[in-house]
């Protein structure tokens, strides 16, 4: 089999059982997997048992993972998957003991004094209106502002049309905009991502 | 296209990133994690490459020595010690199971 991709040694080795591999490939990924576990339910805890469970999973499942192609976009949509676990609990548990959280975020977030144009408290504002954001909306918007991933790349990953991430996109943009008016200079539109 | 395109003065684009970017781009996972990977992985059967040792070894183990060095008679015995050196663990299976 040609081996033409940088991982694609290290996913032989790791077939063979070789701890050594996963811990390169461990080092090669753990910062982006992490923060975008991190990113998507804003819990240290969680995020580090998500990255935890991803390579474990990359090491129980190397043996299906093709070595001639990039090993992020597998790892990123297992990140991914696991987040939605995790919240989808959370928020089973939330509902079970408060139906207001949600609520209540937005609610604080409507009464904010006017220190909040301060730059960091601006930033937390703009982090807790993406929390708000329907789940798919929200990992969109994590893999493409702080991933920095393509529309392609963020498709391939969430095995939707390139078309459904732009519209999530557009979606989350204005939402963020329609929330965050009058508190955070958001500007106009100037472009579509449709 | 990625938010590397994005046009910069697009104040919402700007601003999410830098939001996110600020919180979450310098964020690390504690050394912790990967020592708990990697001992569950070896609980699952994995195992380490020969402390090190890389494919290098071989080409050394299979390196003839110049004749003054060594004796024909002591050739052998040398390999078997040099490769008990590179390969350790190999060399102690080896010893057990087939009474070398």
């Amino acid at each position: 089999m040609a081996v033409y991709h940088p991982d694609g040694p290290l996913i032989l080795r790791l077939r063979a059982g070789d701890v050594d591999a996963l811990g390169e490939l461990y080092k090669r990924y753990k910062t982006s997997i992490y923060r975008t576990a991190l990113a998507i339910t804003r819990d240290q805890g969680a995020a580090e048992d998500i990255l935890q469970e991803s390579f474990l999973r990359l090491f129980t499942h190397a043996h299906r993972i093709r070595p001639d192609v990039p090993l992020h976009p597998w790892l990123y949509r297992v990140a991914v998957n696991l987040s939605y676990k995790w919240l989808r609990k959370q928020q089973k548990q939330q509902k079970a003991t408060s139906d207001g959280v949600l609520e209540g975020l937005a609610a604080s977030f409507h009464f904010l004094p006017e220190q909040w144009i301060e730059r960091r408290e601006a930033q937390e504002a703009i982090r807790e209106a993406i929390t708000q954001l329907p789940l798919g909306h929200r990992v969109v918007v994590v893999l493409f502002y702080l991933e920095e991933l393509s529309l392609k790349e963020i498709a391939e990953i969430l095995r939707i049309p390139e078309g459904t991430v732009k519209s999530r996109l557009h979606y989350a943009r204005r939402f963020l905009r329609d929330t965050l008016e009058g508190r955070v200079p958001v500007g106009e539109i100037v472009y579509e991502f449709t | 296209m990625s938010s590397r395109d994005l046009s910069s003065f697009d104040p919402l684009d700007r601003m999410v990133k830098e939001a996110l970017q600020a919180r979450f781009a310098g964020a690390e996972p504690s050394p912790r994690v990967w020592r708990r990977i990697r001992r569950e992985a070896v609980r699952q059967g994995g195992r380490h490459r020969s402390r090190g040792i890389g494919d290098w070894a071989w080409f050394l183990l299979m390196a003839r020595p110049t004749a003054p060095l060594v004796g024909r008679d002591e050739f052998p015995l040398g390999r078997f010690g040099l490769g008990m050196f590179l390969f350790p663990d190999a060399a102690t299976l080896m010893t057990l199971r087939f009474g070398w």
